[in-house]
């Protein structure tokens, strides 16, 4: 007993998290933008894992249906749709990379350094607020009274998401 | 119970179990299909291998293992590799949350009974859905590496198909959640002890078992392996056991769908009312629903000619998804009043 | 539960790899994915969040992130979509008109 808990609150999700950063590394270095989605689909439902290792099981599924189900469905169609055969002689990558890349890799140490010097509590070893009942149903009653007003916000942002993307991808002709 | 066989033995042991049945069942729902077909259509049916071709599905497998196994000449090896190990994986997955009764001993052998599901989550109902949308990229990435223009037609085609078949699909399934109160699979089993919910819910059922047709892509809305316009769709450059996953991928999806609709709308693992006298154990009673939908499947492929893709469309958006909405706000009511 | 520093390291790490997509790629597409990027990783730190102050609202919120996501994605590649159209490619350096 104590061996798996061990595992599973330690080690498991370190390798979940080193998987999602290689995939995610996937993303930015294929030379095949299929190749990248792919990379993608991988990076989201690893992230799903790390969501579901942190008690929050409703997130994890809704991370799944919103990207593996939604998001990345429409990037693989697109990217499908847009000849790829003719980008391929093109160029990857900017001419300044290398700098871009010693930026990123200064700001990932920077920023890393500071969190890990900083002074943050323990974990609770009992959460109450979240896993009574479960995840799904602390997010819905907070959802549904006290957010209520950014929730009917986001569905609005959505709509106005749907038409737009309607009228732009709508061909001259049939305007 | 010891630490042992609590957390690894016995999962292990119901995982084992499901997935043989599982296997089992697809492999002889492909004989099942054959000869329910042929029998409508005045035929026999395989009749050669075993008795009546009982072991034709056995014969089936072999050929296909035994096959060459041919990559097209230009095809991107890595994905047309992975595309039909991403189309079986969900499919199987789903098969976690799936209760074939409320409790079991495994016919005596347990001195205490077990739940009979793998893994009662608190978010069942939510979890298939999840897992399944993933099969989408088998289809398409399949149809894509194969670098053939059939097959890229059929996954474009598909891919469009199953997620606009998936919102209808969802929000039906959002009907009998309200009323169960529950995401958990066994608990929306349980909550239809006294009602079945496809009485009250029977527009959500009714438009469940369209989009789950379409979900499968099953006759009449198979358009993604239209043979007359299409060869065979987003397989066909496959050959030996890559094509057997997909193969395998569309069976277990079929079962998977009727899993949830006999969860969701017919009670599960609950005997039919009326027919209680007979006292058969509950996965009896689970294995006669999830049948009886297995055959309304071939009973569709075998009566209705395929649809047209535009007009497949248009019925998905604008009647499917406007009746389920409808459904949940007529639900909403009755719970409010 | 692992210390919440290493949460922080690695969603700057994920942020990190989507700000160096947008920065070296040509491909508007995938510029597009390392943004998505970008947002899980926010995404991580309000769950992990949620789960070490033992409060609800990092999840709620982190939704509220999946909804402008899908609809920037939405926006995002129908104007990728538009711009095929005009010119038949997606490098992002082929779209100069504005440049003084």
């Amino acid at each position: 007993m104590e061996a798996l808990t061990q595992f599973l609150s330690h080690y498991l999700i370190y390798i979940i998290m080193g998987l999602s950063v290689a995939t995610a590394l996937g993303i930015v270095f294929s030379k095949n933008a299929v190749h990248s989605v792919i990379s993608m689909l991988f990076t989201m439902v690893l992230i799903a894992g790390v969501y579901l290792l942190f008690d929050a099981e409703f997130l994890a599924a809704v991370q799944l249906l919103v990207y593996a189900g939604g998001i990345i469905v429409l990037f693989l169609f697109v990217v499908l749709l847009v000849a790829l055969h003719k980008l391929e002689n093109l160029r990857l990558y900017n001419t300044y990379s290398l700098f871009s890349i010693i930026l990123v890799i200064l700001l990932i140490v920077i920023l890393g350094a500071t969190f890990l010097t900083m002074p943050f509590g323990e974990a609770p070893k009992v959460v109450s607020n979240i896993v009574a009942g479960g995840s799904t149903e602390a997010v819905a009653m907070s959802l549904y009274t006290k957010f209520i007003l950014p929730f009917e916000i986001a569905s609005v942002l959505l709509l106005v998401a749907l038409i737009g993307a309607i009228i732009l991808t709508k061909s001259g002709a049939e305007q | 119970m010891d630490f042992t066989t609590a957390y690894i033995l016995l999962p292990t042991a119901k995982i084992l179990a499901v997935f043989l049945v599982v296997l089992l069942v697809v492999l002889f729902l492909t004989y099942a299909e054959r000869k329910v077909i042929a029998f409508m259509q005045v035929r026999l049916g395989p009749m050669r291998v075993g008795p009546y071709g009982i072991l034709q599905p056995i014969a089936d497998g072999l050929k296909l293992f035994l096959k060459e196994d041919i990559i097209p000449l230009k095809a991107d090896k890595f994905v047309y590799w992975i595309a039909p190990t991403i189309a079986i994986v969900p499919a199987l997955l789903s098969f976690l949350v799936v209760p074939w009764g409320n409790e079991t001993t495994f016919f005596g052998l347990l001195k205490e009974p077990t739940s009979a599901v793998i893994a009662d989550l608190n978010i069942g109902i939510l979890y298939i859905l999840a897992i399944s949308s993933i099969g989408i990229y088998g289809i398409l990435l399949g149809g894509w590496a194969s670098n053939s223009k059939y097959p890229l037609l059929g996954g474009l085609r598909s891919a469009a198909q199953m997620v606009s078949y998936e919102v209808p699909l969802t929000l039906a399934l959002v009907g009998p959640v309200m009323m169960a109160n529950t995401l958990s699979t066994r608990g929306i089993v349980e909550a239809q002890k006294h009602l079945w919910f496809f009485i009250p819910q029977i527009l959500a059922f009714l438009v469940y078992i369209a989009c789950a047709v379409a979900e499968t892509n099953r006759a009449p809305y198979d358009l993604p392996e239209a043979e007359t316009e299409l060869v065979a769709g987003f397989h066909t450059e496959y050959s030996g056991m890559k094509f057997a996953f997909f193969y395998l991928a569309e069976y277990a999806n079929m079962i998977v769908v009727s899993a949830i609709a006999t969860i969701c709308f017919l009670g599960g693992w609950l005997p039919i009312p009326y027919l209680e006298f007979l006292h058969l154990p509950p996965f009896v009673w689970f294995a006669l629903k999830v049948g009886a939908f297995l055959f309304g499947f071939l009973w569709i492929r075998a009566t209705y000619p395929r649809y047209r893709y535009d007009q497949l469309m248009a019925i998905g958006w604008k009647f499917f998804i406007p009746l389920t909405l409808i459904n949940i706000f007529i639900t909403a009511f009755f719970l409010l009043k | 539960m692992i210390p919440v520093s290493h949460v922080l390291v690695y969603s700057v790490i994920l942020f990190g790899i989507g700000v160096l997509g947008v920065l070296i790629r040509r491909n508007a597409l995938i510029m597009l994915m390392s943004l998505e990027l970008m947002m899980n990783a926010a995404n991580i730190n309000l769950i992990a969040f949620s789960r070490y102050l033992d409060n609800v609202a990092g999840q709620v919120f982190a939704i509220f992130v999946m909804c402008v996501a899908a609809s920037e994605v939405a926006i995002g590649l129908a104007i990728a979509v538009a711009l095929y159209r005009n010119k038949n490619s997606v490098q992002i350096d082929y779209f100069n008109e504005l440049k003084g």
